[in-house]
């Protein structure tokens, strides 16, 4: 179970995780908690799979480009095609959704040329076209993903 | 000579859990620590990194839901509507992609998280009355499996020449 501070260590640090020389130290000085106990519990919300990773965020449009992109598999070419997409490092995210458009990934590479090549491959080895959507414009503000309505730390 | 990718590669790893986790990265790279921190607070800046943070499991905190909502919105009011679901909490992205119709016709699409069925379902709603009349059609493709999520990285030097 988590408690109010496991909270508050999982809502307020996903922007601005401090960058200074005792990040830990200075989370426990925010909270009122000691350096170990926050250094405890980030491992233990970590093992207990809460926490995928502490790091940096890259922002996609300055590092490679990538593009959303659909197909439309008949049931039972799911599991084959699942791992044939999954296959491709350039896919970072494939969901299964339910939709005529069931499969949905995301394509990501250093440029155009090799994100519409795994596309390209993709639509050969499914035998089915691909919408592809790439993002034209974003609205989103990026203030991390508000977890609980309650807690103190929003 | 450390580059900004070096650094970024070593930090997507996981910022280690020890009290002086940037004087270890800096320590593995050959490089101060307080320059680590000055090279990454520029890039900050710059915008290469969005954001240094912590990335949650949200399937293990109990959003087991995620509905993939589309809509589709005469041109004209893409943008005061996008600015609208993006300032919503129930919103964790919101883009303008473009549309495909007749096959296709949606080109705003937002994603909404849930608990359960209900809470998104609810939140779907409270979108849909947002916005009225403004929107020709829509549609909610629910997240039935996730087959592959581990975020944007860049290439291991080894897989960069493959």
């Amino acid at each position: 179970m988590l408690d109010e501070i496991d909270r508050q260590l999982l809502q307020s640090y996903q922007r601005d995780f401090p960058l200074v020389h005792d990040p830990f130290g200075e989370i426990g000085r925010c909270l009122g908690i000691e350096e170990d106990e926050v250094i405890t519990r980030y491992q233990r919300l970590k093992d207990d799979g809460y926490i995928s990773r502490i790091g940096p965020l890259l922002n996609h449009t300055k590092v490679g480009v990538s593009t959303l992109a659909a197909i439309s598999v008949p049931a039972a070419m799911i599991d084959s095609t699942a791992g044939m997409i999954n296959s491709y490092e350039e896919v970072n995210h494939n969901y299964l959704r339910e939709h005529h458009y069931n499969f949905w990934f995301v394509v990501a590479a250093k440029d155009n040329e090799r994100v519409d090549a795994v596309i390209q491959e993709i639509e050969r080895k499914s035998g089915t076209d691909a919408l592809v959507l790439p993002m034209v414009k974003s609205f989103y503000i990026d203030l991390g993903f508000k977890l609980w309505q309650s807690t103190q730390a929003d | 000579m450390v580059t900004d990718q070096d650094i970024i590669r070593i930090m997507q790893a996981g910022l280690p859990l020890c009290p002086e986790p940037y004087a270890s990265i800096a320590a593995s790279l050959e490089l101060d620590e307080a320059e680590l921190l000055r090279r990454i607070d520029a890039m900050l800046r710059q915008g290469t990194i969005r954001r240094i943070g912590l990335v949650p499991n949200h399937y293990r905190i109990g959003y087991r839901y995620n509905a993939m909502t589309v809509w589709a919105l005469d041109e004209d009011r893409i943008d005061a509507v996008g600015e609208l679901f993006g300032a919503q909490a129930s919103v964790s992205h919101c883009y303008k992609r473009p549309s495909y119709p007749p096959g296709w016709p949606y080109n705003l699409f937002a994603m909404v998280h849930g608990r359960g069925l209900d809470e998104i379902n609810d939140k779907i709603a409270a979108l849909k009355k947002l916005i009225g009349d403004d929107c020709r059609q829509s549609d909610v493709l629910f997240s039935e499996k996730i087959l592959k999520k581990t975020g944007i990285r860049l290439k291991n030097r080894s897989s960069e020449h493959a």
